[in-house]
């Protein structure tokens, strides 16, 4: 009488271990060093900003380029059917095993080249100018940006998933010494504008600083750019720990000290305090050229401890485990 | 020759030590670069620059630019300033790959600042 409740006990009790092994959730893995505050260690929340209420982790897809889109990247860089090659993303900046690699010589006889990773959603293309060669009709910065858009159009972005600010200014100058004076020819010349775009997801950043970055030169000449643009889909949706939960993670030790610039988690144990001065969600991407299961939501905190501002990064969702004390 | 370190060829310096014939590049050495502002230690920064140089057959000049690029795209955490290179040497030297260079053709210097990243 009691072996068949018992059997249905222990397949559900599996059940759940299975689940809770395979969530998502429970395999998010921030970089960084571990953050273990001393014991009783006051953490004060003096954070004004709103979270959302709930957040998705998502699951990335294979097959981020659709085939209009290699088409066209494929027209962008001058290149054609006799130009590709695959290879085994092994020797390449991009790791995918289905990486399409084109090769040929541009205009000025230098290598030219593009890289398309359609498994992790990502593109690079450089077509090496002659730095002898004549610079003139360099695009303006509004130009610029206007060139990029069009590009980022054809490459299949939805426009609706970029941040409204852009990055401008990624250009290059150019000074010549005259041989015979050996005073400078005349002030810097810009010979390249560069630009970049933010992707977001549900209205939140990403980890990474851009998702497109794209360089001009002399008549809107495309010398390089490069995409990162996973495909991914919804797979969980958790609510987003309140303050006093996100404290809670990092009192006991859940939060990490990610490399940054500016303080040392040396710096940061001298202190007698810590506040929480600011919270800004953030989807994790990776370093954007490697695969990666899924994309997680986490929390980029600015803190202060005395006199020294430092960031930690900590979960963000609430699932079986996380946030209790 | 590239020397990772903060403000190498910062353009003042460079103007300045031009105007007195102090250029530190010889007519042996093709060119000559590093950061011409503040720059950050990046775990990544190495793997990039020589993943760039090796696989893509880039200049030298981009894998560099390149690498700094794509490391702090990837971890900005604390960068506020705009980071850049400066480059000076050569301009037969400036295409200069791991496989295809160049001698200098020594007629005349050139000194090229290129933008590595801009923050928020």
């Amino acid at each position: 009488m009691f072996r068949a409740p018992l059997i249905k006990i222990s397949a559900l009790i599996g059940a759940i271990i299975v689940s809770v092994i395979n969530s998502p959730a429970q395999s998010l893995r921030l970089e960084g060093e571990s953050f273990q505050p001393p014991t009783n260690f006051p953490i004060v929340w003096k954070a004004t900003n709103d979270l959302p209420s709930g957040l998705w982790i998502y699951k990335v897809m294979p097959e981020a380029f659709s085939a209009a889109v290699v088409s066209n990247a494929m027209r962008i860089g001058h290149f054609e059917m006799k130009d590709v090659s695959r290879t085994s993303g092994e020797q390449s900046p991009l790791k995918d095993k289905h990486l399409i690699y084109c090769y040929n010589r541009n205009e000025y006889g230098k290598p030219r080249f593009l890289y398309i990773a359609p498994t992790i959603g990502a593109m690079e293309y450089g077509s090496q100018r002659d730095y002898k060669a004549t610079v003139e009709g360099v695009p303006t910065t509004e130009e610029t940006e206007r060139l990029a858009r069009d590009v980022l159009f054809q490459l299949g972005i939805d426009r609706s998933l970029l941040g409204e600010k852009v990055r401008k200014g990624y250009d290059e100058t150019s000074t010549k010494v005259d041989p015979k004076t050996h005073q400078l020819t005349g002030p810097p010349q810009v010979v390249v504008r560069g630009i970049s775009f933010e992707r977001r997801i549900d209205g939140i950043p990403l980890s990474e600083a851009w998702c497109f970055l794209i360089h001009f030169g002399s008549h809107g000449r495309i010398e390089d750019f490069k995409l990162r643009w996973r495909n991914f889909l919804p797979s969980e949706s958790h609510r987003t720990l309140t303050p006093t939960e996100i404290i809670g993670m990092i009192k006991s030790g859940r939060s990490v000290f990610p490399p940054q610039v500016g303080a040392s988690e040396f710096d940061v144990s001298r202190s007698k305090a810590l506040t929480v001065v600011k919270i800004t969600p953030r989807y994790f991407n990776g370093s954007g050229k490697e695969w990666i299961d899924f994309i997680y939501p986490y929390a980029d905190l600015e803190m202060a401890a005395g006199t020294v501002t430092f960031h930690l990064h900590c979960p963000i969702l609430f699932y079986e485990g996380i946030g209790k004390k | 020759m590239t020397i990772m370190a903060c403000n190498v060829l910062r353009p003042a310096n460079y103007t300045s030590m031009n105007n007195a014939s102090k250029i530190p590049v010889n007519d042996n050495l093709h060119f000559l670069m590093g950061p011409s502002t503040y720059a950050w230690a990046n775990s990544r920064l190495g793997k990039y620059y020589a993943n760039y140089l090796v696989y893509t057959n880039q200049t030298i000049i981009n894998a560099l630019a390149g690498a700094i690029t794509d490391s702090y795209t990837e971890n900005s955490t604390g960068i506020t300033n705009t980071v850049k290179i400066g480059v000076s040497g050569w301009t037969s030297c400036f295409n200069d790959t791991l496989k295809e260079y160049n001698d200098p053709d020594l007629l005349g210097l050139q000194y090229n600042e290129k933008t590595c990243f801009v923050p928020p």
